[in-house]
């Protein structure tokens, strides 16, 4: 996942960070794969993906880019992305599309799956997130949160604003993922390392860093009928649906009985 | 035979420091140590890669959940062993802290930072043509592999490589087979042992690496090939890709003979267009990085056999090599021309329990070539039939030799019930008589039990009472020894610096044990208590 911003990093620094933390991830296993999805101003856009993303063991043709270090390939498709961002788009600020970007990662989370013989995928989702929440989208990031707990997908999420965001301490709580917002950005880099490099398997051991625990519980109770409110939301919608079917079940019914009437009075 | 699934790791960690010391000075090596370290120990260089400081040890148990402390400890271990960790002086603070090493820690950071996987050469347009493709490569890895274990067998001259002056190989297989125990000479000619035919039924990744760790430790002896060279060419052919074509240009002499050793096993291919040299490396090659960086790799589709409960078995292949193997435990039916069918007998899988092939072995052999259409079956292999090898085999052990230790004349009833206690205590009873006073122990466990902090070892010998222990700490051994008709009481300290020992104890035990004192005994007894107990054994 991408990030809008990073106020007090400067975007240089921000991706060499990301850079060196995608490297590690890489290193971890040879199994490991991933893909960046970069988001902006009403858009949102693979960055980067690991060849043989979609097809573990597929044999590949030659390809001059698969010695070509990622770093570069990344940090040209993000610069190419503030491009496109300075070229041409309203002024105003528009509200990042988180939702589009998770459910485009739980799409190439459901592709690689399909593509791969192996069964064990263990995915994750990783939010390195600054900007504020977009209250616009909130039921469809909702979905998409409960729609990557159902897949057994993990939400983690790495705050680079001073801010929090309760959407994605949401996300963490319903996925089991961690949520984490750094205190000092210059230290990002580490916080990427010893926490969010932590595979799922691994989880099982170690403590992760309960930073933001106090915030996190605040907020989570603070939100709670926020969550309520969304589940309630689809529980209504649902109920108003099933309400409406039921009324023209009784409809029916009474149609039914109407006509059988008519027809027993039509014999008599 | 030793453990055939003894990985890369393990054999890195039996190196002298030095020579690990050396090895790190190859970000690739860094690199694939790193991936095959256990997941709890990735995850504390990861932490501490970026720290130049050391942590304490409670650092690092803060980390981990208190439930799990047996993964901490086993990470702690390894790193410790592969001496990716090293604890600082005790002198300059009070609590022992641990970092990085540092060329390890310089090195991973460089991977880190800049990684790209070693670049595939681009071949000019002239030599495309006649590049080898995909499955060119993979049926040259395949036949040459078959070539080689048929050569073990006895069935073939050991096959050839593509002749490429530059680059001539010393490596002789029919040595390097003797040498790992797989073969035996017999006057001119040499016949497979039984080592040998248990060789054949692994699976191709042990194989390759019984061959390379052979082939390694000859490098060691011979002094022909620096060993730090094989190791980190292994080691950067597994960041390669398979089936790509490498540049010999770039490669240090070292090297060069490395990947002309290694053509001859089929795990490079050599292309030559004009004066340059390419090398490929093979599928046996992928096969084996997968090894060398942590995760077995499975093959599928290759399987070719078909067990029946009515122990009739088929096999779609008519390569030799194959058959071969399976006339090792079946007797030949018919063969058609895609299909060799075969019978499981006793009298065969007899012969070849008899010549040292286990059960297991067997069975696995018919579960990983299980064809296809039956290897998502459970079981892959009928129960019954399964069963049935196993019971033959245990028809052929009832009788179980363990080689023991008699202790008999006690001078009482009580030093006999000690004894018992003690042996029993430590697992090492096999059999006791108390009306004739005879114990039994175990080889194994005869001279000593050793726990964390103190070994100590009680010993009952013949015709005499020799009493003996030992206890360590942290500062000082212990020695006390009741040897027959006089006491001998001996103690010695040992310091950090120094290490001090007394002969006198030395003379004295090495005569209740019947065996002539020699200095280089004391030696070894200075600097490793258990070294010399085995040597005693041995003597």
């Amino acid at each position: 996942m991408g990030a809008r911003s990073a106020s007090s990093l400067g975007i240089s620094k921000f991706c060499e960070q990301v850079v060196v933390f995608v490297n590690a991830y890489l290193m971890l296993h040879r199994r490991n794969r991933l893909a960046c999805i970069g988001m902006h101003s009403g858009k949102c856009k693979v960055l980067y993906e690991t060849p043989g993303f979609f097809q573990a063991d597929a044999k590949q043709a030659f390809d001059p880019t698969l010695s070509e270090p990622i770093g570069a390939k990344l940090v040209r498709s993000i610069k190419q992305l503030a491009e496109e961002e300075h070229n041409g788009l309203p002024s105003e600020p528009v509200p990042v599309p988180l939702s589009a970007a998770l459910s485009m990662a739980l799409c190439q989370i459901q592709r690689a799956r399909r593509g791969s013989s192996l069964q064990n995928l263990a995915p994750r989702i990783l939010c390195l997130h600054g900007s504020p929440d977009p209250p616009a989208q909130y039921i469809a990031i909702m979905n998409t949160f409960f729609s990557a707990a159902r897949n057994d997908v993990l939400v983690d999420s790495c705050l680079l604003g001073m801010q929090d965001s309760a959407f994605l301490q949401q996300a963490a709580h319903i996925t089991g993922g961690c949520y984490l917002r750094p205190p000092r950005l210059d230290g990002l880099l580490q916080y990427l390392l010893s926490v969010f490099a932590v595979d799922r398997f691994s989880r099982q051991f170690m403590e992760l860093p309960q930073s933001s625990g106090a915030s996190e519980n605040n907020a989570g109770a603070a939100e709670q009928p926020a969550a309520k409110s969304g589940m309630e939301l689809l529980l209504e919608q649902q109920g108003a649906m099933m309400k409406l079917m039921m009324k023209q079940m009784e409809t029916l019914a009474t149609r039914v009985e109407v006509a059988e009437e008519a027809a027993a009075k039509a014999v008599s | 035979m030793q453990n055939p699934y003894f990985s890369f790791i393990n054999y890195l960690e039996t190196l002298p420091p030095i020579k690990i010391d050396k090895l790190y000075e190859s970000h690739w090596t860094c690199q694939a140590v790193f991936r095959s370290l256990p997941p709890v120990a990735k995850q504390y260089v990861l932490r501490l890669l970026y720290v130049d400081h050391g942590f304490p040890e409670s650092t690092f148990k803060s980390w981990i959940a208190k439930k799990s402390i047996s993964k901490h400890d086993a990470a702690l271990a390894s790193l410790a062993r592969l001496r990716i960790l090293v604890s600082s002086d005790r002198q300059t603070s009070p609590e022992s802290t641990y970092k990085l090493h540092p060329s390890f820690q310089q090195q991973l950071r460089h991977g880190i930072a800049g990684s790209a996987p070693p670049p595939i050469a681009e071949l000019p347009p002239a030599a495309q043509s006649s590049a080898p493709t995909a499955e060119s490569l993979d049926k040259y890895a395949m036949n040459h592999w078959e070539r080689l274990l048929l050569f073990l067998v006895g069935s073939s001259r050991p096959p050839t490589t593509i002749g490429i002056s530059t680059l001539k190989s010393k490596l002789n297989v029919k040595i390097l087979y003797q040498s790992a125990g797989l073969m035996a000479a017999e006057g001119d000619s040499s016949a497979i042992t039984d080592q040998g035919f248990q060789f054949l039924l692994l699976d191709m990744q042990a194989q390759l690496w019984t061959l390379l760790r052979e082939y390694i430790t000859a490098a060691e002896r011979d002094g022909g090939v620096e060993v730090a060279a094989v190791i980190s060419f292994l080691l950067q052919m597994a960041f390669q890709q398979p089936r790509q074509p490498y540049s010999c240009r770039d490669l240090t002499p070292g090297h060069q003979r490395v990947v002309a050793d290694l053509a001859q096993l089929g795990i490079l291919y050599l292309y030559q267009n004009g004066s340059r040299v390419w090398y490929y490396p093979t599928m046996l090659a992928g096969s084996l990085s997968g090894s060398l960086a942590g995760t077995p790799v499975s093959e599928e589709g290759q399987g070719y056999l078909l067990v029946e409960t009515n122990y009739r078995v088929y096999a779609y292949t008519n390569s030799p090599l194959q058959i071969e193997i399976l006339n090792l435990f079946a007797r030949p039916d018919y063969q058609l021309p895609n299909l060799y069918v075969a019978t499981i007998t006793m009298k065969r899988v007899r012969a070849a329990l008899s010549s040292g092939i286990s059960a297991d072995q067997i069975i696995a052999f018919l579960q990983q070539q299980a064809h296809p259409h039956v290897a998502h079956r459970t079981p892959v292999v009928p129960e019954t039939v399964a069963d049935q090898i196993r019971l033959w085999e245990t028809d052929m052990l009832r009788v179980k030799n363990t080689p023991a230790y008699l202790y008999e004349s006690f001078p009482s009833p009580n030093a006999f019930a000690t004894c018992v206690a003690f042996a029993e205590a430590n697992g090492a009873l096999l059999f006791q008589d108390p009306v004739k006073q005879y114990l039994a122990g175990w080889v194994a466990r005869h001279h000593w039990s050793r726990s964390r902090a103190s070994v100590k070892c009680g010993l009952l010998a013949q015709g005499w009472v020799a009493r003996h222990h030992w206890s360590r700490s942290r500062a000082s051994v212990k020695c006390g020894l009741l040897a027959q008709g006089w006491v001998a009481r001996h103690h010695w300290s040992r310091s950090r610096a120094s290490v001090k020992c007394g002969l006198l104890a030395m003379l004295a035990s090495a005569l209740c044990f019947g065996i002539k004192p020699h200095w280089q005994m004391v030696c070894i007894l200075s600097h490793m208590e258990h070294t010399y107990i085995t040597t005693l054994c041995a003597g």
